[in-house]
């Protein structure tokens, strides 16, 4: 077994350092509290190569590897954490899908302009009463002519995207399941009441109201779903990566910090107590990065693992959320200010411990594994039928 | 035509330099390298002139230690045709570089040689004047701009009094200063590419050129401590503390 990155993983790593220094170190506070969606990033982020990092040359990505996306990710979120999301949504999220399952006519209209920063996709598939049950999503599909007309309400994606990954229902069951691609100012298509996330960022609920979506914009058909099921594995590697990156970037903070800062006429970094913690903080982040890096490297193709990818969500969503906030602790009262993002990792940590799968669903999905059964979560038929009978 | 880059590798600019506990030179086990940044602004223009269709080759030379070759794979990935490190374990002073690069001018036989002005490790600025010099070619040191023009340049050099706008004649050794271009972020299907460019390692005794260090270092130090300082209430009393506690007026 070889820890060691590859002179090309580190020749890598090093220019996306540069870019990051360079191009994004200066704004990193600025950026992460505005409220602005920092799409002059995606744009300087496609000129250097950093959109679209596994999908392949011929379809206008750079033809590397999931592990070759991870280490643009935590570089990034290392040195500016709100520019990472600008890297997830352009080479974990839902990119992947459009690369994997559109038609060349698809990908000449909706991928081509994610990868050249131009243009931001959102994925639409939560509902008011279809989350961690997104099987239960109702947003209906019906056939119109050669097309479709979609109706439904889905709730918690960026209110700021110019296309929607929408899935949607074609018929009952799993296999009912596909998606759609639909634009920004489609006719009934409204986007709601702009909120925020504990993090800062925006979200909105998205009101179709029988939308028109022409053949040539339907991504996956009917038993769609199951097909690209593949693709959230590689969002989670996405999500779990930025939860890790965050934790040692507020780790990095924390350690400079108690490297000088002195009280009781010493550095706080002479103090068993926070000595210890630090030891701490330092095994979760170098735990939970080996299982990032062993779901990444295992990858086929860009799409991880089920088992692999589960057990890196979970340790590292849990080793992001509790480094952050124990340096946090370790930083006192300007942890907590907004002088630093420490809080603002903190925040955000928190939120992929629901997002992409939620901790509970990981060790669900876990159970599932160890056990080789599956274990429904919907209640017992014969209790179906006394409820509904 | 032909261009020779010569790239250094130097500690990342971003790491904090500690002096060893001997004295005997800065820690370099263990820390982080990179190309050094003048270096980086010689190789973009080079791959520029490239893209121009100015220059048909380029070729990105390092003097020292084995690692040398991931500075030069990173030259490659910008755009560099091929590498060549002459590879020593010694430290390499500038003059023992100038005589090594001679060599590989007078083999390579390129029509402009490109270096970055001076290294962030050592700042001693020296190594493109001294090649210049042994060469007996024209020389352009921390220039701005260069513009081919046939058998000649027209270049721009960042001067103390302003800008200096010069014509040289080719072949000739050029020097960059930081405004010359802005090196562009190497991508992964480049790295990827350079991988497989060609690579050459010659040792110094192959080229005939003893690179002994002919300077001793005795003893590096800490830079002192800057002691807390203090705030003046006017022009006035700056400039009397100038004149009578710190004498530089
Ligand atoms: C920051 C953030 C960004 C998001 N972005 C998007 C987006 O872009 N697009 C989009 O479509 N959605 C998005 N979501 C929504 C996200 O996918 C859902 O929040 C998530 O799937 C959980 O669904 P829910 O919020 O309805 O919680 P619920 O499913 O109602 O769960 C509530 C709680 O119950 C637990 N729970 C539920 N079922 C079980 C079970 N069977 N066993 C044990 N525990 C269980 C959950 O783990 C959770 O703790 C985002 C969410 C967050 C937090």
């Amino acid at each position: 077994m070889d820890f060691t990155l590859s002179e090309e993983q580190k020749a890598f790593q090093d220019t996306v350092r540069a870019f990051a220094r360079r191009e994004l170190e200066a704004d990193a506070l600025k950026r992460a509290h505005s409220e602005e969606y920092p799409r002059e990033v995606a744009r300087k982020m496609a000129g250097a190569g950093l959109l679209g990092i596994t999908i392949p040359e011929a379809d206008g990505g750079q033809g590397g590897t999931l592990m070759d996306a991870v280490l643009a990710i935590e570089q990034v979120a290392l040195v500016c954490p709100r520019s990472a999301d600008l890297i997830q949504e352009g080479n974990f999220g839902a990119v992947r899908v459009l690369a994997r399952f559109a038609s060349d006519d698809q990908k000449k209209r909706y991928l081509a302009p994610i990868l050249s920063g131009e243009e931001i996709i959102a994925v639409a598939m939560t509902e008011p009463d279809a989350g961690s049950a997104t099987t239960d999503l109702a947003t209906a599909a019906v056939p119109d002519g050669a097309g479709l007309r979609v109706s439904g309400t889905k709730v918690f994606p960026n209110p700021h995207a110019d296309q929607y990954l929408v899935y949607v229902r074609y018929g009952p069951g799993v296999d009912g399941i596909g998606s759609v691609m639909i634009r920004r100012g489609a006719p009934g298509f409204e986007i709601g009441k702009t909120s925020h996330f504990m993090s800062g960022a925006h979200w909105a609920p998205l009101y179709f109201d029988n939308v028109y979506v022409p053949p040539e914009d339907v991504l996956l058909g009917p038993g769609g779903f199951k097909k690209q099921i593949a693709g959230f594995n590689a969002e989670r590697v996405g999500n779990a990566a930025r939860s890790v990156a965050f934790g040692r970037y507020c780790f990095n903070m924390a350690r400079d910090y108690a490297l000088t800062r002195k009280q009781f006429g010493r550095p706080l970094c002479e103090f068993q107590g926070l000595q210890w913690k630090f030891a701490e903080m330092k095994v979760k982040l170098e735990a939970a990065q080996l299982l990032l890096y062993r779901a990444a490297t295992n990858a086929d193709r860009g799409f991880p693992a089920a088992d692999e990818t589960t057990v890196a969500k979970l340790m590292c969503n849990q080793a992001g959320f509790e480094v952050a906030n124990e340096a946090l602790q370790a930083m006192g009262g300007l942890g907590y200010t907004q002088e630093t993002l420490v809080e603002y990792c903190l925040r955000r940590t928190r939120g992929w411990m629901i997002a992409g799968g939620s901790i509970e669903m990981m060790k669900n999905r876990l159970a599932e594994i160890i056990f080789e059964r599956r274990f429904s979560q919907r209640p017992p038929r014969i209790k179906n039928l006394e409820q509904t009978g | 035509m032909k261009v020779l880059v010569t790239v250094k590798r130097v500690i990342d600019p971003y790491v904090k330099v500690r002096v060893k506990s001997d004295g005997s030179g800065v820690e370099t086990a263990n820390v982080k390298m990179t190309m050094n940044p003048f270096c980086e602004i010689g190789v973009e223009q080079a791959v520029r002139m490239k893209e121009a269709g100015v220059v048909s080759e380029i070729v990105a030379v390092s003097v020292g230690v084995q690692q040398c070759q991931e500075t030069l794979r990173t030259a490659m990935a910008m755009g560099a045709d091929r590498g060549i490190l002459v590879e020593t374990g010694v430290e390499v002073q500038p003059l023992a570089v100038a005589k090594v690069l001679q060599k590989i001018v007078e083999k390579e036989q390129p029509k402009l040689v490109i270096m970055g002005k001076q290294a962030i490790d050592d700042d001693a600025n020296q190594s493109g004047q001294m090649l210049a010099a042994l060469l007996n070619w024209p020389q352009s040191a921390f220039t701005s701009s260069i513009t081919v023009n046939g058998d000649a340049a027209d270049v721009t050099r960042e001067i103390d009094g302003g800008l200096e706008k010069l014509t040289i004649r080719l072949p000739a050794v050029v020097t960059t200063d930081l405004r010359l271009n802005e090196p562009r972020y190497v991508t992964l299907p480049n790295i990827m590419k350079a991988k497989k460019k060609p690579l050459e390692v010659v040792k110094p005794d192959a080229l005939g050129v003893d690179v002994t260090p002919r300077l001793k270092t005795l003893k590096v130090e800490e830079p002192p401590k800057r002691s807390a300082g203090v705030k003046v209430a006017d022009v006035k009393e700056l400039v009397a503390k100038l004149k009578n506690e710190a004498r530089v007026i």
